[in-house]
């Protein structure tokens, strides 16, 4: 029997604590029930969610896989068919790649960050849930195309000419570049949530250098998705503006360069692959310490090591180019690159190994395959160093090697972690642990499973075995391997199966029940927890609290830390410095809401009506998404409508705040750190197409229009910018009218000046259609007009607020993001008219 | 330490990779370029035009990481930095960071005096 905490440990909130607290915490965090279960935005819940769609995609993609297996098997096979195979693959690719990977390691941070940062929620929970629901519409989506034999088969990576529409014409390739542009919105959201969540949401104390291993990795890799993801979603655009309006980015007879679509695609696609292994070496940091009971040796190392992969693998991306014709010297650059990158990679590698040899190991499921994680991923790195060395990828390249080389990365570098980190966290979810016996069954399956299927690709690679076929003449020296390979795949997957039914048994009850920190690991997330995730959100003072101070878990549990109760009679958080973590303000949180799960299905409903040419129609759900996401942030910003609150520890802070320390201006700058990158990737596009077709650029400057329509463009975007900065003014002084009128000039500026962009190339005779050229000013003036149509929605929905008086100089958060978005396109309109005005008469 | 002053701290503490990246972006893109235009041939100062942007580039990337560490080293940057404070590490780290990116910068840049740029 543990000892009654005494009433005075010098505790932030005095023990014992009033009765009627936690009720009160429980009621306000209270979540829906039944079919209402879908309005649910709490991260206990969307988490779970996630995970499961996840699991559920994973699943069907890998019997995607059994099948071209079964193809392999046998040499001239004709279980399926080359039609069949092509969607088989890429739908397996794309699947594993943009519906499992990816989503699964932000569905994990969405379950597990705020319980490692004692936060009881997200920063944005509604977005969380709109991210969810957007994803599942949409990968279900994806999937139902093979039903209806529309699925893409161009590869997962879609390399035009393949697929532009003269050999691709049907809606397939349609699916994946609407489909995956659209899921990648997704996962920026979640990006988002991510960065601002790990560095406003910490509880006190836990500053920088306290910070979980796995957060810095989340952090990494949020950055990553912030700068990488826009070259796909541009890219995307790119392809499927070609496909509807023969805009010739990719077309080389008009001056384009399919080489564009693989070096925008390659620059996310690499940093693709660490940022699905990064989540999982975070996951492994957290794992080994409690699996070893010892602390992670070296640990400021790792977080070097986790923050130089996320900057590195932006330098590797030709290396899936060495083929292309690219410049000698250029290719050195990317291999010299692609052998850095293995060094941080081994920097964590050795300090896994002298943690668990400096400690004593535990062997439970989750050391299993964490040691088989160790053992595949080293075997994948050694084969990545290889594949680096540019006259090995010469023979290598689009052969059975490379499919065992990225299985071995990204099965051994993510899976296995997964699945180790599946055994280790689940009892979070409901105090049971899955089978020790079944687990182990499913670790051996899976690792045999793995080793037989993938080991042998390597010879049938180097025996000469290209990728994507989908049969094989007889008498290669293939036949064998492949029947190896085959039966492996299908022993790897009656593992999964066994994992499956394991989560089957634990989730109906029948697991060992357990008690609250299980691995006796020394982290946050081991503190007894409920909905409203833990009672008290503690001060934390080392890397492990619960190891430094085992008496913690009580006192949160008893509510002796900060924030023990529901002060505000609603659901909120502390937010706290980026550096220091000290508390700064509470902020409020949103509970259940309809809107994010309608908006996520009207989201996906636009989408598949684009992608089948319904181009009209689609404005109907795009305006009910936008009207969904209006009904659900309508509510969020409160104002100070409580004063500053007690949250324990004398510390006293206010619940609203505006301006640069608000999490919201947090977001959307990092939101417009997302835009500029996507911006810059148009302006290398403009540079790129350049480069290689200089012949379809303007000789001299008669083709272009005059200096004067440069002048009006600038001006007007400037005076635009005027506009924006009066409106401040005028809310700071709570003179409403002269605001409105300013947004409403404003507005019309912006729009004279996106207009007065188009017409100064329109006049000149100019035709996307025509030559590259063409096509990438007008992307330009287009991508300008796309921004101007945002803030028309933000614009109206900021002046609507201030209609109902819902808005002033002490409650300006939504005019403020309104701002921020319009500078940001004022600044951007004026890059783009200097590029598309005063380069070609530079160039010329 | 406020949140106006974190976008300086996370700038300084990730100066030496931003170098490294600049230094990738511009060496990629003159080489990139020679090629596509013929500047390859050009020389300057009797050296080949692409060596000696890439080693002048490298050179500069290098001096520029170097100050990074030698400031991280001297105790420039925010202070004091007592045990437990948060500096401390953001001021490892950023020595640590320019050390690798030092390594980094040099290992990019030495292809350029062994490998024919546009070959």
């Amino acid at each position: 029997m543990t000892a009654p905490l005494d009433a005075d440990q010098g505790l932030p909130s005095p023990l014992p604590r009033p009765g009627d607290e936690l009720r009160t915490l429980e009621r306000v965090w209270d979540p829906p029930k039944g079919w209402r279960l879908v309005t649910a935005v709490n991260n206990n819940i969307v988490g779970i969610f996630y995970i499961g769609t996840a699991l559920l995609f994973f699943v069907i993609a890998g019997l995607l896989a059994l099948a071209m297996r079964a193809q392999l098997a046998v040499p001239e096979n004709d279980l399926l068919g080359h039609r069949a195979y092509n969607q088989f693959f890429t739908v397996h690719g794309t699947g594993m790649m943009f519906l499992f990977a990816v989503p699964m390691v932000e569905a994990i941070a969405v379950y597990l960050l705020p319980a490692m940062l004692a936060a009881r929620d997200l920063p944005f929970p509604r977005l969380s849930a709109f991210a969810f629901w957007a994803y599942a519409f949409g990968g279900v989506s994806f999937f139902c195309s093979l039903i209806f034999d529309a699925a893409p088969d161009g590869g997962w990576f879609m390399y035009p000419p393949l697929t532009s529409f003269t050999f691709s014409p049907g809606i397939n390739a349609d699916f994946w570049l609407l489909g995956i542009g659209f899921i990648e919105i997704s996962a920026i959201a979640g990006a988002i949530e991510i960065v601002v969540g790990i560095l406003r949401t910490r509880p006190p104390g836990m500053s920088l250098d306290k910070l979980p291993v796995y957060a810095w990795a989340m952090l990494v890799m949020a950055g990553m998705i912030i700068f990488a993801f826009p070259a796909v979603i541009l890219a995307t655009a790119l392809l499927e503006i070609e496909r509807a309006f023969q805009w010739p980015f990719f077309m080389a007879e008009k001056g384009g360069d399919p080489l564009l679509w693989q070096h925008l695609f390659w620059f996310f696609g690499h940093p693709e692959v660490y940022i699905i292994f990064l989540p999982a070496a975070g996951m492994v940091s957290m794992m080994v310490p409690a699996i070893a009971q010892h602390r992670l040796v070296g640990h400021d190392w790792v977080v070097l090591a986790l923050v130089g992969t996320g900057f590195f693998s932006f330098g590797l991306w030709v290396h899936h180019m060495f083929t292309t014709g690219i410049p000698q010297l250029s290719l050195s650059f990317f291999s010299a690159a692609s052998m850095a990158v293995s060094v941080p990679a081994g920097v964590q590698v050795f300090a896994w190994i002298a943690t668990l040899g400096k400690g004593r190991v535990q062997w439970t499921v989750p050391t299993y395959f964490v040691l088989g994680f160790l053992f595949i991923f080293v075997l994948g790195g050694l084969t990545g160093v290889m594949v680096a060395v540019i006259p090995f990828d010469w023979q290598a390249h689009d052969s059975y090697f490379v499919v065992a080389h990225l299985h071995y990365v990204l099965i051994g570098g993510m899976v296995f972690p997964m699945f180790a980190g599946l055994y280790y966290w689940w009892p979070t979810f409901n105090n049971m642990r899955l089978s020790e016996r079944l687990g182990r069954w499913a670790f051996w399956l899976m690792f045999g499973g793995f080793n037989v299927a993938f080991f042998p690709m390597h010879i049938s690679g180097l025996l000469g075995m290209p990728r994507r076929v989908y049969t094989y003449p007889t008498g290669l020296g293939w036949d064998w391997l492949n029947l190896i390979s085959t039966v492996g795949a299908f022993v790897l997957a009656l593992g999964v199966l066994v994992v499956l039914v394991d989560m089957a048994r634990a989730a109906l009850g029948h697991g060992e029940r357990t008690s609250d920190n299980p691995w006796n690991a020394g982290t946050l997330e081991w503190v007894p927890n409920d909905w409203y995730a833990t009672r008290s959100i503690p001060r934390v003072n080392s890397l492990y609290p619960l190891w430094d101070d085992p008496k913690l878990p009580r006192e949160v549990e008893a509510g002796g830390h900060f924030l023990p109760g529901a002060p505000t009679n609603r659901r909120e958080t502390i937010v706290t410095s980026p550096i220091d973590a000290t508390p700064q303000y509470l902020m409020p949180m949103p509970g259940p809401h309809w809107g994010p799960f309608l908006a996520g299905l009207f989201t996906a409903v636009h989408f598949l009506m684009l992608t089948v040419q319904l181009y009209w129609p689609s404005l109907v759900p795009a305006a009910l998404a936008i009207a969904c996401v209006y009904w659900w942030v309508w509510e969020l910003d409160k104002g100070e409508d409580h004063p500053p609150q007690d949250i324990g520890g004398g510390i006293r802070v206010p619940v609203y705040v505006q301006g640069p320390r608000s999490h919201s201006w947090w977001a959307v700058v990092v939101l417009l750190l997302v835009d500029g990158t996507a911006f810059a990737c148009l302006l290398f596009t403009y540079l790129f197409l350049w480069t290689v077709s200089p012949d379809v650029w303007p000789k001299d400057a008669a083709a272009l229009p005059s200096l004067w329509w440069l002048a009006a463009g600038v001006a007007l975007w400037g005076l635009g910018a005027g506009a924006m900065a009066f409106a401040g003014r005028a809310l700071a002084r709570d003179r409403h009218w002269p605001m409105r009128l300013a947004l409403l000039g404003g507005l019309a500026l912006l729009v004279a000046a996106a207009v007065t962009d188009g017409v100064a190339q329109i006049q000149t005779g100019l035709k996307g259609a025509e030559s590259a050229y063409g096509a990438v000013v007008y992307m330009l003036v287009a991508w300008q007009g796309f921004h101007v149509g945002v803030l028309l929605v933000m614009v109206s929905y900021t002046l609507a607020r201030s209609a109902f008086g819902l808005m002033g100089s002490r409650r300006r958060v939504t005019f403020d993001n309104t701002m921020l978005f319009w500078h940001y396109t004022c600044a951007q309109g004026v890059v783009a008219l200097l590029m598309v005005h005063l380069f070609p008469r530079l160039a010329a | 330490m406020s949140a106006r002053s974190f976008p300086t701290a996370f700038g300084g503490t990730m100066a030496a990779f931003l170098v490294w990246a600049a230094h990738f972006t511009v060496v990629y893109g003159v080489n990139g370029l020679a090629c596509a235009r013929g500047m390859d041939r050009w020389e300057v100062l009797g050296f080949p035009f692409v060596p000696f942007a890439v080693v002048a580039a490298t050179a500069v990337a290098l001096l520029l990481t170097a100050a990074v560490l030698v400031r991280a080293l001297l105790g420039g940057g925010p202070a004091p930095h007592a045990q437990g404070d948060p500096r401390r590490f953001l001021r490892w780290f950023t020595a640590a960071a320019a050390a690798s990116s030092l390594l980094a910068i040099l290992w990019n840049g030495l292809p350029a005096l062994q490998v024919p740029p546009c070959g």
